[in-house]
């Protein structure tokens, strides 16, 4: 039943997306998630939605991962989307019913945002979770973050931290499905019920899991002292990270889509917002 | 008579993914009622799947689980009654404690079946008292415990059920001697006084000789050996073939044999060793 969260999850590949570098990637990401909001008309969204299904095709990601990637937040689009409809105000009147105005322009911001929402989500897996081993991106991360030592943020430590948190969460969750199971068999009942005891129900595991968690957590810094680590002053990495053509390929792709999607505003401004 | 039967399972992990790995195939045991029976096997063989069959924490993907002669899945919404029958200790219980109490811990089986509260602080006290959970400890923190107390307690947790069948997934793992023998005998002394049947599964051959009537031996997904104890350490030779072994004590003895001395019968047990070489010996078992 936890099996099936997707986090962090990564798929081997070879494609030009899995081959570059962290920080080009993670660049790429940032820059990709500020693009998305420029965008405007009809035309600059479905731009975004061929280039994001393009970037997929590329990554050789099964669309049906992608497509659970974006399911937990089906709940989170219907309802920014909802609030979207009943809230902007227009000038078409759509349907008027007492207190509830709906106007086209509402729902066609709503619905942008939702494409907007899927697209940031998708874009984002594809970039940097399904595509980069946690390990690569919190090596990418600390290096874009390595000026930031000289003002004293502890860089080092926040990557350190990182990884180890994103190591556990295949522990942590094999440790939830056996420690789930073992109170199954003392008669713990997790479906059925209602709210209040169903959240009951959840005590029985969330204590344990917090006790384990401690406890390894206690143990890794003990296992950690004992190779004598002492934060990253003076530490030298197995992987260096070097730009080579595919982050190349990387930066041609942004252009293309910062280009792709200004244009479609300016020339093809049709149903914009 | 069989308490619990294996009809022909088969069960695979990730069916269908290209992870796909096959945990049962084709298993078929009857485990006999009031005895302890023991299975060994090496990691990854399948024994863990296996006793996650007995209970219904997994569903086999063919074939059929009965206890008493009921197939337990012929209800999937009753499925948490059978758990309350067939009682399963895993791995290193003692992570799944979390009451304030010990009490209250062993308490959290009894609770879920619904009995009233004189009948549960009636099976907590038994309860404790099979798996070696003093009085004093009952009303502390689970949490204050030694790692060997917690594993009692946990143990104790699934004996209030009073399963029929009791399972537990290596019970003495990581134990010391002492704290070993403990458990062996608290699940002894519960089998004997309540009739129950027990089923263990430990990679200690000494400890399987010394308390296990029948023994299963997997390997592979698949059951391996099936007999009693002479049938399966009779057989040292095919228990060799799949890296396991016979008791050290058997091993020594066959030692002596083969240096001639006159020992007939096969030898399992330490107790045993020690009044055959005595007898031997001319002395007294004393």
């Amino acid at each position: 039943m936890m099996k099936d969260v997707t986090l962090g999850q990564y798929f081997s590949g070879n494609s030009v997306l899995h081959r570059a570098d962290p920080r080009a990637k993670l660049m790429f990401a940032f820059f990709y998630i500020i693009v998305l909001f420029f965008a405007k008309s009809a035309a600059s969204f479905g731009f975004a939605l061929l280039f994001t299904i393009m970037m997929i095709a590329i990554s050789g990601v099964p669309f049906k991962s992608v497509i659970r990637a974006v399911k937990p937040l089906v709940f989170i689009i219907l309802f920014t989307a909802l609030l979207n409809i009943f809230w902007t105000k227009g000038e078409k009147v759509l349907f008027e019913w007492k207190f509830i105005h709906i106007y086209l322009e509402g729902v066609i911001f709503a619905l942008f945002m939702a494409v907007r929402i899927v697209l940031l989500v998708v874009g984002m897996t594809i970039a940097l979770t399904y595509t980069t081993t946690p390990i690569a991106l919190t090596d990418g991360i600390e290096a874009l973050l390595n000026p930031l030592k000289k003002i004293k943020v502890p860089v080092h430590d926040f990557a350190m931290m990182m990884t180890i948190a994103m190591r556990f969460i295949p522990t942590l969750i094999e440790e939830t499905d056996k420690i789930m199971d073992a109170q199954k068999a003392r008669g713990a009942d997790f479906e059925n019920g209602g709210l209040i005891k169903k959240a009951k129900s959840l005590i029985p595991i969330l204590i344990p899991l917090f006790v384990s968690s401690f406890k390894r957590a206690d143990d890794l810094a003990v296992a950690m002292e004992c190779r004598s680590y002492r934060g990253g002053e003076g530490r030298t990495k197995l992987k260096q990270l070097r730009y080579g053509k595919c982050d190349i390929v990387l930066f041609i792709l942004a252009v293309v889509f910062v280009a792709g999607i200004l244009l479609c505003n300016y020339f093809l401004p049709y149903i914009s917002i | 008579m069989t308490i619990l039967e294996l009809s022909d399972v088969f069960f695979t992990y990730d069916k269908g993914t290209p992870d796909a790995h096959e945990a049962l195939v084709g298993i078929n045991l009857k485990i006999e009622q009031g005895l302890m029976t023991g299975i060994i096997g090496h990691t990854g063989c399948g024994k863990s799947t296996m006793l996650r069959m007995f209970n219904g924490l997994l569903k086999p993907d063919s074939g059929k689980i009965l206890l008493d002669g009921k197939d337990i899945w012929e209800n999937p919404k009753e499925i948490s009654k059978v758990r309350f029958r067939v009682g399963l200790v895993m791995q290193y219980p003692e992570y799944q404690l979390f009451d304030e109490t010990v009490r209250a811990d062993i308490a959290y089986g009894p609770r879920n079946m619904g009995l009233d509260e004189a009948e549960i602080v009636r099976r907590v006290e038994a309860a404790a008292s099979f798996a070696g959970v003093s009085a004093d400890m009952l009303d502390r923190s689970p949490f204050e415990l030694s790692g060997g107390q917690k594993r009692r307690v946990a143990i104790a947790g699934i004996m209030a059920m009073q399963p029929e069948v009791l399972v537990l997934d290596e019970p003495a793992a990581g134990l010391d001697p002492k704290g070993r023998e403990d458990i062996f005998l608290g699940l002894d002394r519960y089998r004997r006084e309540s009739g129950a049947s027990v089923i263990i599964v430990s990679h200690s051959m000494e400890d399987m000789a010394r308390y296990c009537d029948r023994l299963v031996v997997m390997n592979d997904a698949k059951i391996y050996m099936e007999g009693t104890q002479r049938e399966v350490f009779g057989d040292a030779e095919k228990l060799m073939k799949i890296g396991l072994g016979v008791p050290e004590v058997t091993k020594l003895i066959s030692l002596l044999r083969e240096g001639g001395m006159p020992i007939a019968q096969e030898i399992y047990t330490v107790d045993d060793a020690k009044t055959a070489l005595l007898e031997l010996l001319g002395g007294d078992s004393k």
